[in-house]
């Protein structure tokens, strides 16, 4: 009963679209006033712990770095240094837009801002030196979902922390699948590049490269300064994103002068405006998550899946089931805080690693931000290319097939999540 | 009802409070690595600003219409049951805005009552928290204001927030 009236409140309140945040909110502080015996004060107490759980304090500095480095040129610089590596390659370019993606997602933990940076220089790119703008919209469109599985990733954040897992180990965790589906996405290209008849470019000297890698040293030196500095231990994740929100405010305004000083109060605005966007939703997921936790939700949730005597492998299929199902509706952050605290406590009855149901949840979202009807992705890059949402959807369903294949292999190989947070942390 | 001047004192603040997060954090780690030292108040400092910026920020989100919403159901419906839906949304809303601030303000008075301070730093705890009944009184404020700008026709019947694409790319670092 208490179930039904949680999630049937909840949908009916997203159908007639209240905000997320607060048809989360609504729905959970409604369930405690009918059938619980907590106090409005305790809920706004809840809600207040948002802001005091630590590794949430990363979100703003990640965000603020993300808005500095894509206001400034450091995105045009690794770019440049993408396309000079490429070389003469058939389909150089496509690989390099790829490349510049998954460098970019590097130093960012946000896909729709991975797009606009590398898309709005590429795409025109891909144009001019004569490719299908449909297939080039369709490549920065997938490539840019690499922002969320290659680390710094502000999903990643969320879910470590509304499931009190290691935000750090995560993040390691994302290096080898994102370093293999970039990998992937390159090698597709290569492949299928005589078919699709791509141009390739003339080829750099290796002074042009060199002088394209001096270009882009401080925004390769940025991914070195944060992953090292996580990996090596020197800081905290958090601590990560403010050196790296300094850094890139320093790299933007004094080094490439690409921001004025005044226009520095206009980052600020729009990185509190997603920021506060984000952190709306992530409060009163707390507070659905309590309603979760008080009214024991997930325990009943968990008796009958192992009542039903569910192998792993058939609870992780119906993870991506319901995951994907969930990501035609919402936006991922969503979907992830409000699946994340009730598919938790059975993945872990069932012997499921923490952290690889985290990569799983990751690689799910990446889909979601690709596929109709509201991947985020998709009308981004229609804004950035010129292109309707329509054709959108068409160029990247090739590539929508590759990331559901590199689900499977993501899914039923634990090892490619789990070796390197094993062998760096040895937990 | 143009409440510019508060528009931009939300602008001011919460972009001073995200500049003063940063910097705090930044300077903890530089102490630790270049001195070899740290202050003991910055964690502390830095989650109320954070409250506050997150708290002030929410009714500014309202404002500039960020905060995600599902469209995939009302786009469908004609524009008369759309602007009814859209106040009916608003109104549900207002009612969580309601059942929040008796709860922030009932917390508030109680650790009014208590007179603690803070662990770290040297205010009283309720001032600090105070950003949660002040946060969602200026949100029932906002969605007011959307409620009227969309029974008046002046505002699209999606004022009160959510789009589920942004309108252009400035607004599209999200965050996922």
């Amino acid at each position: 009963m208490t179930v039904a009236f949680l999630i049937g409140s909840l949908l009916l309140l997203l159908a007639i679209r209240v905000p997320v945040a607060i048809a989360l909110g609504l729905s959970s502080v409604l369930t405690l006033a009918l059938f619980g015996d907590q106090s409005l004060l305790s809920l706004a107490q809840q809600f207040f712990h948002a802001m005091e759980v630590y590794p949430l304090l990363a979100v703003p500095f990640f965000i603020l770095a993300g808005t500095f480095l894509t206001t400034g040129g450091v995105a045009k610089r690794l770019i440049a240094f993408a396309i000079a590596i490429t070389g003469r390659v058939r389909g150089g370019l496509a690989m390099a837009s790829v490349l510049a993606c998954a460098l970019f997602a590097a130093i960012s933990g946000s896909s729709p801002a991975t797009v606009v940076a590398v898309g709005s220089i590429t795409i025109a790119g891909m144009v001019g030196a004569g490719y299908r703008r449909e297939y080039a919209t369709g490549v920065v469109t997938s490539a840019g979902t690499l922002a969320i599985l290659i680390p710094p990733s502000i999903v990643m954040v969320v879910y470590g922390a509304i499931t009190e897992t290691s935000v750090g180990a995560l993040f390691i965790a994302g290096i080898v699948p994102g370093v293999l589906l970039t990998a992937l996405m390159m090698a597709a290209i290569y492949l299928t590049a005589g078919r699709a008849a791509l141009p390739r470019q003339s080829s750099a000297s290796s002074r042009e490269i060199g002088r394209a890698a001096r270009d882009a040293f401080w925004g390769l030196l940025l991914i070195v300064l944060v992953l090292g500095g996580i990996y090596g231990g020197v800081f905290t994740p958090t601590e990560a994103a403010a050196v790296s929100a300094v850094y890139a405010a320093v790299v933007a305004v004094f080094v490439h002068r690409d921001v004025k000083v005044r226009d520095v109060p206009k980052v600020l605005v729009e990185s509190v405006r997603v920021t506060t966007m984000l952190m709306f939703i992530v409060a009163n997921a707390y507070l659905f998550a309590f309603v979760l936790t008080t009214e024991q939700i997930p325990q009943t949730i968990v008796a009958s899946v192992l009542a039903a005597d569910l192998p792993p492998w058939a609870f992780l299929l119906l993870v991506n089931v319901v995951l994907l199902a969930a990501g035609t509706l919402m936006d991922p952050t969503s979907v992830v805080l409000i699946l994340a605290p009730i598919l938790f406590p059975i993945a872990t009855q069932l012997g499921i690693d923490p952290v690889h149901l985290g990569i799983v949840i990751v690689v799910n979202m990446e889909i979601g931000l690709v596929h109709p009807p509201v991947g985020l992705n998709l009308f981004v890059a229609s804004a950035v290319s010129g292109l309707p949402v329509t054709s959108v959807i068409w160029a990247s369903l090739p590539w929508l097939a590759l990331l559901l294949g590199f689900l499977v292999v993501i899914t039923y190989v634990p090892a490619l999540s789990l070796v390197l947070p094993r062998f760096m942390l040895g937990g | 009802m143009t409440l510019r001047a508060l528009d931009r004192v939300e602008d001011f603040l919460t972009a001073a409070l995200l500049a003063a997060m940063t910097l705090l954090t930044f300077l903890q780690v530089v102490l630790r690595y270049a001195f070899n030292s740290g202050l003991v108040w910055v964690l502390e400092a830095t989650v109320y600003l954070f409250g506050w910026l997150v708290l002030v920020g929410i009714s500014n989100g309202v404002r500039t219409g960020s905060h995600l919403a599902v469209d995939v159901i009302t786009k469908h419906l004609s524009p008369r049951a759309q602007k009814a839906t859209a106040l009916t949304a608003i109104a549900l809303s207002l009612l969580y805005v309601a059942l929040m601030l008796i709860g922030s303000f009932t917390l508030v008075r109680r650790l009014y009552a208590f007179g603690n301070l803070a662990h770290d730093i040297p205010l009283p705890r309720w001032i600090l928290l105070s950003s949660l009944p002040i946060g969602f009184a200026l949100l029932g404020l906002r969605l007011v204001q959307a409620a009227m700008g969309i029974a008046r026709g002046t505002a699209p019947p999606a004022a009160h927030g959510g789009r589920d694409e942004p309108a252009r790319p400035a607004a599209a670092e999200r965050g996922e």
